[in-house]
Parts: structure tokens; C-alpha cells; sequence
């Protein structure tokens, strides 16, 4: 190649990462001003009602000082996402392997069922379940609408189609040849499930399971509808101070949310490797 | 392809049974009930009358304001999906196509990013793009947007908080999509002369074509229902037809409306989805298929 | 004599330790209060939270707004009550009365009411906080644009003023006494508030919000200059060191807008005495002084009123955010809701608003 072409490709190269640098320049502004906020002191007893940026000094007080409710939102959250995601798994896989490797009729028709609920806007979502559960509670007497648990339904119905895309696609990917190789050499059918199979779409599984957490964690309009009575979401909390009476820590649990999710994601990439991870992400069926 | 070594036949599809199910039976059981309660004109707090009625669905079609909202939604989260597309493609190509300890920490920080929840991001926002502060200034100095710019309760802050709950999704999903296309295609191209440009137009992006619809379409949804970054950053100026669905059912206690609302907004996300599909079958040959 | 000394202190120990023993007032209960999400509760919980467990009631709270409560009331009429305790908006009381989800409260049990005005309390609601709608405003940008200072809210219709106030949204109660304020000093009122809408126009406002946080980034950016919001909104702005004053332009002869937030019982809860007492211990002065001093929103109670009025924040000019000395809250106004359809409202509003 010519020196012209080289210098080419390569000016190319360097405007596409310039391109990268500003895409995630757009994505973390807001989230470096928030982070700026949270070591702002602000004051200890009249709270600031606002955030400060730039801050007027720098203080860590506020990381320390966290009001209790926020913890337990922060919390349920957690609970609550990662219960979301075992359950998205458990239903999701299954789902994916008979898609993929049954034969029955109506195939396209199941799959398409699965692909459904990203297709509802979430706000239709929430008022669906919302007056389902309270169809379901004036019968019956069973409360779903202010729990944990209906809560937890809602986001699985949202959140497997992320799974079952997953798994899905690493299934489509994997030769059929390997299975047979494996049977022929004598493995039980769990043998080939356990030792072959599974292993090779674990890693687009976490990763359906990744945007299954982050779906649940980060959902607020969901949320809205359904709160839990005995305990509100975290973004949800967040939301409603806004709104009423701007809590000081909120910044700082913001930022350490944000730290802790960039070390679990850390972790998950030593664990099984990032790259297989994010190869089978998406909701593509 | 049932399995048929051993004696056994393995039965895949009775997998699929718990969670369609549990999937399916959520699905229809929740659109019934809230399909059934947009036929019931609403008493006031929260009674509804016991006779069906087409008067909910009338009286949205016959409202100026309900219809521009509609039409407001669908403009912006079209708007947001476009450009959205238009800036992570690039980012996500470059990123698929460069070495993988790169990508990963890329990838890594932008799926992070989008823990950190989205109503105090806006705060963030209000406070970027200030008509007051430096950023907007110094824009307004080179008289490159005009001195009456404000933030709150333009249809710009809606579109940069709404920006801001895409971009993390499409970045991740398309960055997906490209990983599946194998890069010995790209190379074989260029081998046999095709430069990168042709290379982009001719192999990349058809094979990439029905990925990057899916990825759009399920944004496009995601944003057409999304709710905080209206309520935050919209000023009572930008009323989405979600803020009108959340003050239907919490401020007037209008289930019927409430319902009716939605119902019209998923008939029409639905019939863009459909017509999206069948346009991208008609684009897309048969042959494009590489798993 | 040491003898009888150490004699004394063990009858005391007993003595003490027998009233230790004694049976709390309630027997354990957990007290289900319905209330504002972010700081408040908080201040609730550490503030009466413990005095309240020594009486065997157990405090948990349900975040969201008033709105909201009745929605989930309506929800689940014919069952067991969400909660026990509910905050009531002054707007949607009449709606809490209509669908029959408040029980009777036996002031008796109230003692503290004694010390609020009668117009804050009957025997279904009882005021536990009061703000005052007015007009919040930035002294240094109104005086670098050589705006005079607003004295009616027709003032803000100033051309100056044009996409620099920021207006209270429909979701929250300031909207209806905005609006209702205009009317009246355009010949409207309750009843027919086109007038007031009309105005509302002129103003040309920034855009219009019902959350805090909001109104007072815009206002500590500088991008808004004037905001109708609660007076305390500017208590906490000069507290930072921001230039603002608060006018309370007169209605209807009154000085004052006043509105107030009201705790309720639920009707089918079970708590009644446990809420009664609850009630009770949020109008306790010590408790009242801190709302105030926490939130600059103004006590009910008319002992810590006469203080607040004689310790209250001013502005650089000297006149006090707030007007909060019980003769003022005697003298106040607030909008005929009974005269107000929420719906037909909210869309004149969405019209007045669009540019």
C-alpha cells in the first residue's frame, strides 16, 4: 500500500476513535457532574435544594452520611433485580433450547411471543399490570399491587425476552455436530447438556442476564405504578425526592452505585471473559 | 431435527412450556383486563360505569390535544432512535473492529454508565445545558443557537434525556450485532479491491441490517414509553402521551382513559414495528443469511 | 448513715426497675404513615420515631404524594387499608371526602390541637405544615434588567419577563392558586378562570414544574429569574447565599396565600389510637420547630408560629420570607377547590402553556 494510503487509513482511524471519545464524552457529562455534586459540602442542617456544580469545596461527608431509607432502596433494588434474574434465566433458557432445538408446530408463532413485551411500551406495561393487579386483588384478595412480588412478575415479563435472545443467539450459533460427536462417543443426553452445551452459551447467558439486571436496577416508570409498599425502588426513591425535598446523599450513592456496577462488571469479565459476554447480548430472537 | 440416537427422542419443545406459559398467560391476561377497561367510561375516582362503550376511544379521536401528543411521542422517539443510530454505528463498528481489551473497557464503561439512574442524570443536564451556563454561552456567543434558548421544557432537553436512556443500549446491542459478522468477509473484500467505503456499503452494512432494525425497533418502543426524562425535563410544555396516561390514572383517577390512552399507543408502536419488518424483508435478499 | 443511704438507692433501683416493667401504652403496633418521599420522612423517623417505639408503635412509611395515596385508596376500596395514616394535599381532600375513605378522629385524643387555628383542623383532617405561595424572585437579575420589584403576580406579564418565570405545573397545588391569584386581579375568580389563564399567556412563562429540585436548579443557574412557588423555596435559596425575596401579593383582601398539608385517618384501618397519638406528636412544638428550621416550611402550631414570625429569615432588604405570625395565618387565603374542575383545568393549562 502507498505511504498516502497508509497515512489514509490511518487518519480514518483516528477520526473514528475522536468519533468514540465523543460518544462517550455525550454519556458520562451528566454522570461527572453528578459525581462533581456529591463531594460538594453543601450544608449539614438547611439542605442545598439543588445540586452545586462545580463544587464549593470538597468534602467525602456526604458519602459517610447517607440517609437510611436511601440505603434501602438501594437495597431492594438489588434484591430486587437480582431476583429478576434468576428468574429470567429459569425461564429463559429452557425457553431458548426448546426453541432452538424442538420441533412443534406454531415455532415462530412462540417465538414471537417471547419477542412481545419489548414491543409494549413500558408505560402501557405498567398500567396493564397495575389494573391487572387490582382486578386480581378485588377477587381475590391476593395483593400483588403494592409488592415486592408483583413488582418482580412485572420486570421477569420485561426482562426475559433479554435471555431468551441471548441464548438464543449463541444457540444458533453452536453446530449441531458438536452435540452429535459427543452422543456418539456414548454421553447421556444431560452429559452433553451439562458438558458441551452448556458451557458454550454460558457467556452470551450472562449476558442476557446482564441486561436483565440493568432493565430491572435502572427501571423507574415500571416502578412508578407498582411501588412496593415496604420499600420503594431506588431509582424510584430518587425520582420522588426530586420531586418533593432533594436529599444531599443522593449524589454520592449515585456515584458509588455507579462504582460498584463498574467493579461487578470488572469481575464478570475475569470470571468468563468479557468478550464472549457481550458477542451474544441483545434481544435479537 | 429431533434427536433420535439412543431410543429416546428427546422432546426440546416441552422445554418451552413453563415459560411460555408463564409469559404468555401474563401477556394475554394483562392486555384483557386492560383492553376491557378502555371500553368503560369513567365516574370519577376510579369508578367506571358497567356499560361497554366506544366513547373513551371517540373522544381521543375526535381530541385535538390527545392527537398531537400522540404525534409529539412518535416525532421524538423517532427523532432520538435516528440519532442515536446515527451516533453509536460508527462508535460501535470501530469499537467491534479494534482489539479486544479496547472494546471491552469501552463497552465495560458505557454499560456502567447506564447504572447511575436516569432522574438524577437529568439534574446533570439541566445543569450542562443551561441556558445560563458556560457550555450554552459560549454557543450562544458564536450565534450558533439563538439568545431565546432555553433547556427545561424544550423538545431538545426531552431528546437529550431521552438520548441519554438510548445510547448506552444501542452502543451495547449494535456492538453485538457486529461482533457476529465475521471480519474475514470485511478482509476478503478488501483483498479483492473493494475499498473501505465499498466495503462498509456492500458487506457490512446489509449483513448488519436486520440486527441494527431490531436493536432500533426496540428502542423506538422503549422511548415511546418512557416516562422520568418528559416528567423532569419537559416543563409542562412537552406532554407525552405517557405523562398523559400517568395523569389520567394518579391525578384523575380516569382508569378508563387511562387505558384507552395506552391502547392506542401500543396499536400504533405495534404498526410501526409490523411495517418495519416488512420493509426490511423487502430490502434484505433471501441469501443475506450468516449465522 | 450509710446504711440508710445505700437503703434508699436500693428502693429507688427497685422502684425504677418496676416502672421499666410497666406495659407500654400500645400494644406493639406497626403504624403504617403515608407521606412525602426524600428528607421528610426522615425527619419524622428521627425526630418522633423514637419517642414513639417507647410507646410501642412502630413507624413505617409509604412514600408518594397525595395524589397518589388516593389513587391506591381507590384502588383498593372494599379491602384491607393500604396504610393508616395518610398526608392529605389541600386539593385533594374534597376527593378524599367523596369517596368515604376518611374516619372520624377523636380530637379528645389531640390534645395539641389546641394550639392551632381553628381553620386548620376539623374532625377528619388536621394541618401539619403550611406553606405560602408567592412570588420567589432573583433581586440581583431583576435589578441588572432594571425590572422593578413585582408587587401582583400581573406584574411577571413584564416583556422583559418573557421565558424568565417559571410557573407551578397542574400536578401540584401552587398551580391552582396561580392561576385563581390571576383571575382575581383580571375580574375573574374560581368559577371562571379564563381571565386567568389568559394572563397566565402573557406571562409567557419558561416552562412549568411541580418539582423542587427543579424550580430551584433553574433559579440558582440564572436561566430562570422569577419562579410562583412557596415562600420557603426562597429561605433555602438565600441560605446559600442567593439574592432572592418573596412578594405575597394580597387576594381578596387577605395578606397571605396559605396552603396546607393535612394528615387523615384511612377509614378502614385499624390504628385509630395509635394514629391519634401519632398526629398528636407531629403538632408537638419541638417537633414543628424542626420542620421549620429543616425545610422552612411553617409550623402549625401557633407557639412555635410567634417564634418563627420574631426569628424568621429575612431578605437582604429585611422583610421576612414568610409571614407566619398567627395573626397572619388568621388572615389568609386559599381557593374554593369545591369551584375548581381539575380536568378542564389542566387542559386550559396545557393551552395557556403551549408556545
Amino acid at each position: 500500500m502507498k505511504i498516502g494510503a497508509i497515512a489514509g487509513v490511518r487518519a480514518r482511524q483516528n477520526l473514528g476513535w475522536v468519533w468514540v471519545s465523543l460518544v462517550i464524552g455525550f454519556i458520562y457529562a451528566p454522570i461527572l457532574v453528578v459525581i462533581g455534586a456529591s463531594v460538594d459540602p453543601g450544608h449539614y442542617v438547611m439542605n442545598r435544594a439543588y445540586l452545586q456544580f462545580p463544587p464549593q469545596g470538597f468534602t467525602l461527608y456526604w458519602y459517610f452520611h447517607v440517609a437510611p431509607a436511601l440505603w434501602r432502596s438501594v437495597l431492594v433494588s438489588v434484591e430486587l433485580a437480582s431476583a429478576v434474574t434468576v428468574g429470567a434465566v429459569l425461564l429463559g433458557v429452557p425457553a431458548a433450547l426448546g426453541l432452538l432445538r424442538g420441533q412443534f408446530p406454531g415455532r415462530n408463532a412462540v417465538a414471537a411471543l417471547f419477542r412481545t413485551p419489548l414491543q409494549i411500551p413500558f408505560i402501557v406495561t405498567g398500567v396493564a399490570f397495575l389494573q391487572t393487579f387490582n382486578t386480581v386483588a378485588a377477587a381475590s384478595g391476593i395483593a400483588l399491587q403494592a409488592s415486592f412480588t408483583g413488582l418482580c412478575i412485572a420486570h421477569l415479563f420485561v426482562a426475559t425476552p433479554y435471555v431468551v435472545g441471548a441464548a438464543g443467539s449463541a444457540l444458533a450459533r453452536l453446530s449441531p455436530r458438536l452435540d452429535e460427536a459427543a452422543l456418539s462417543l456414548g454421553a447421556s443426553r444431560w452429559r452433553t447438556f451439562r458438558r458441551v452445551t452448556l458451557p458454550l452459551i454460558t457467556p452470551a447467558v450472562f449476558g442476557g442476564a446482564m441486561f436483565a439486571f440493568l432493565v430491572s436496577f435502572t427501571d423507574v416508570t415500571i416502578a412508578l405504578f407498582l411501588t412496593p409498599e415496604d420499600g420503594v425502588t431506588f431509582p424510584v426513591w430518587v425520582y420522588g425526592s426530586i420531586q418533593n425535598d432533594l436529599e444531599t446523599s443522593m449524589p454520592a450513592v449515585s456515584s458509588m452505585v455507579f462504582l460498584a456496577s463498574g467493579l461487578m462488571i470488572v469481575l464478570l469479565q475475569r470470571l468468563i471473559g468479557m468478550e464472549t459476554v457481550l458477542r451474544g447480548g441483545g434481544a435479537k430472537g | 431435527m429431533s434427536r433420535t440416537h439412543g431410543n429416546r427422542v428427546f422432546r426440546w419443545g416441552l422445554l418451552t412450556i413453563p415459560p411460555a406459559l408463564f409469559c404468555g398467560g401474563l401477556l394475554l391476561f394483562t392486555q384483557l383486563v386492560f383492553l376491557q377497561a378502555s371500553f368503560h367510561a369513567d365516574e370519577g375516582l376510579g369508578v367506571m360505569t358497567s356499560r361497554f362503550t366506544w366513547a373513551n376511544y371517540l373522544e381521543v379521536w375526535h381530541d385535538p390535544d390527545y392527537l398531537e401528543s400522540l404525534g409529539l411521542t412518535l416525532r421524538l422517539a423517532g427523532v432520538v432512535v435516528g440519532a442515536t443510530l446515527i451516533m453509536a454505528w460508527p462508535a460501535a463498528y470501530l469499537l467491534s473492529r479494534s482489539s479486544p481489551r479496547v472494546a471491552m473497557v469501552v463497552v465495560a464503561a458505557i454499560i456502567a454508565a447506564s447504572f447511575v439512574t436516569l432522574p438524577i442524570k437529568t439534574l446533570g443536564m439541566v445543569i450542562l445545558f443551561s441556558a445560563d451556563g458556560p457550555l450554552m454561552r459560549l454557543l450562544q456567543d458564536l450565534h450558533l443557537i439563538s439568545a431565546r434558548y432555553r433547556f427545561v421544557g424544550s423538545f431538545f432537553a426531552v431528546a437529550v434525556g431521552y438520548a441519554h436512556l438510548a445510547i448506552s443500549f444501542m452502543v451495547t446491542m449494535l456492538f453485538s450485532v457486529f461482533q457476529s459478522i465475521p471480519r474475514r468477509l470485511e478482509e476478503a473484500a478488501a483483498i479483492h479491491g473493494a475499498t473501505r467505503l465499498r466495503v462498509l456499503w456492500r458487506v457490512v452494512l446489509p449483513l448488519s441490517l436486520p440486527g441494527t432494525v431490531s436493536a432500533t425497533l426496540v428502542l423506538f418502543n422503549l422511548l415511546t414509553g418512557a416516562f422520568v426524562s418528559a416528567a423532569l425535563l419537559g416543563g409542562g410544555k412537552v406532554l407525552t402521551v405517557s405523562l398523559l396516561i400517568q395523569r389520567s390514572l394518579i391525578l384523575f383517577n380516569e382508569y378508563g382513559m387511562a387505558a384507552t390512552l395506552a391502547v392506542v399507543l401500543l396499536l400504533i408502536v405495534l404498526l410501526v414495528n409490523i411495517a418495519s419488518v416488512l420493509l426490511v424483508a423487502r430490502l434484505t435478499p433471501a441469501s443475506q443469511v450468516i449465522a | 448513715m450509710r446504711i440508710f443511704v445505700a437503703g434508699v438507692v436500693f428502693l429507688l433501683a427497685c422502684l425504677g426497675g418496676a416502672l421499666a416493667q410497666t406495659p407500654t401504652q400500645f400494644p406493639d403496633v406497626t403504624l403504617r404513615v403515608a407521606t412525602f418521599p426524600g428528607a421528610w420522612a426522615e425527619r419524622i423517623r428521627t425526630e418522633i420515631g423514637g419517642p414513639l417505639a417507647e410507646a410501642g408503635i412502630k413507624l413505617e412509611f409509604i412514600a408518594g404524594t397525595s395524589a397518589e395515596f388516593l389513587a391506591k385508596l381507590v384502588a383498593s376500596k372494599g379491602q384491607a387499608a393500604p396504610f393508616d395514616v395518610v398526608e392529605i394535599a389541600d386539593e385533594t381532600y374534597a376527593d378524599f371526602r367523596q369517596g368515604g375513605f376518611l374516619k372520624k378522629l377523636d380530637l379528645s385524643h389531640i390534645p395539641n390541637t389546641a394550639k392551632l387555628d381553628p381553620t386548620l383542623y376539623d374532625e377528619y383532617h388536621v394541618a401539619n405544615w403550611l406553606s405560602e405561595p408567592g412570588i420567589v424572585y432573583n433581586v440581583d437579575k431583576f435589578d441588572a434588567a432594571g425590572i422593578p420589584a413585582p408587587k401582583r403576580y400581573s406584574d411577571l406579564e413584564d416583556p422583559r419577563l418573557a421565558g424568565r418565570v417559571l410557573v407551578a405545573d397542574v400536578t401540584i397545588y401552587v398551580a391552582y392558586y396561580q392561576i385563581t391569584a390571576l383571575a382575581y386581579e383580571n375580574g375573574g375568580s374560581e368559577r371562571e378562570p379564563a381571565a386567568g389563564f389568559a394572563a397566565l399567556k402573557k406571562i409567557a412563562p419558561h416552562s412549568a414544574t411541580g418539582s423542587i429540585g427543579t424550580v430551584a436548579q433553574l433559579l440558582q443557574s440564572g436561566e430562570v429569574w422569577a419562579a410562583i412557588w412557596p415562600a420557603h423555596l426562597a429561605q433555602r435559596l438565600a441560605h446559600d447565599g442567593m439574592n432572592v425575596a418573596v412578594v405575597h401579593p394580597p387576594i381578596e383582601g387577605k395578606r397571605v396565600a396559605l396552603a396546607r398539608g393535612y394528615v387523615g385517618l384511612v377509614s378502614n384501618s385499624p390504628l385509630q389510637d395509635a394514629a391519634e397519638y401519632y398526629i398528636n406528636a407531629i403538632l408537638a412544638a419541638k417537633v414543628q420547630q424542626r420542620f421549620h428550621t429543616e425545610s422552612g416550611l411553617g409550623p402549625v402550631n401557633s407557639d412555635v408560629q410567634r417564634d418563627a414570625a420574631a426569628l424568621a429569615a429575612k431578605d437582604r432588604a429585611g422583610v421576612p420570607f414568610s409571614r407566619l405570625s398567627p395573626d397572619d395565618i388568621a388572615n389568609a387565603w386559599w381557593p374554593d377547590y369545591q369551584a375548581i374542575n381539575k380536568r378542564d383545568w389542566a387542559r386550559q393549562f396545557q393551552r395557556a402553556l403551549a408556545d
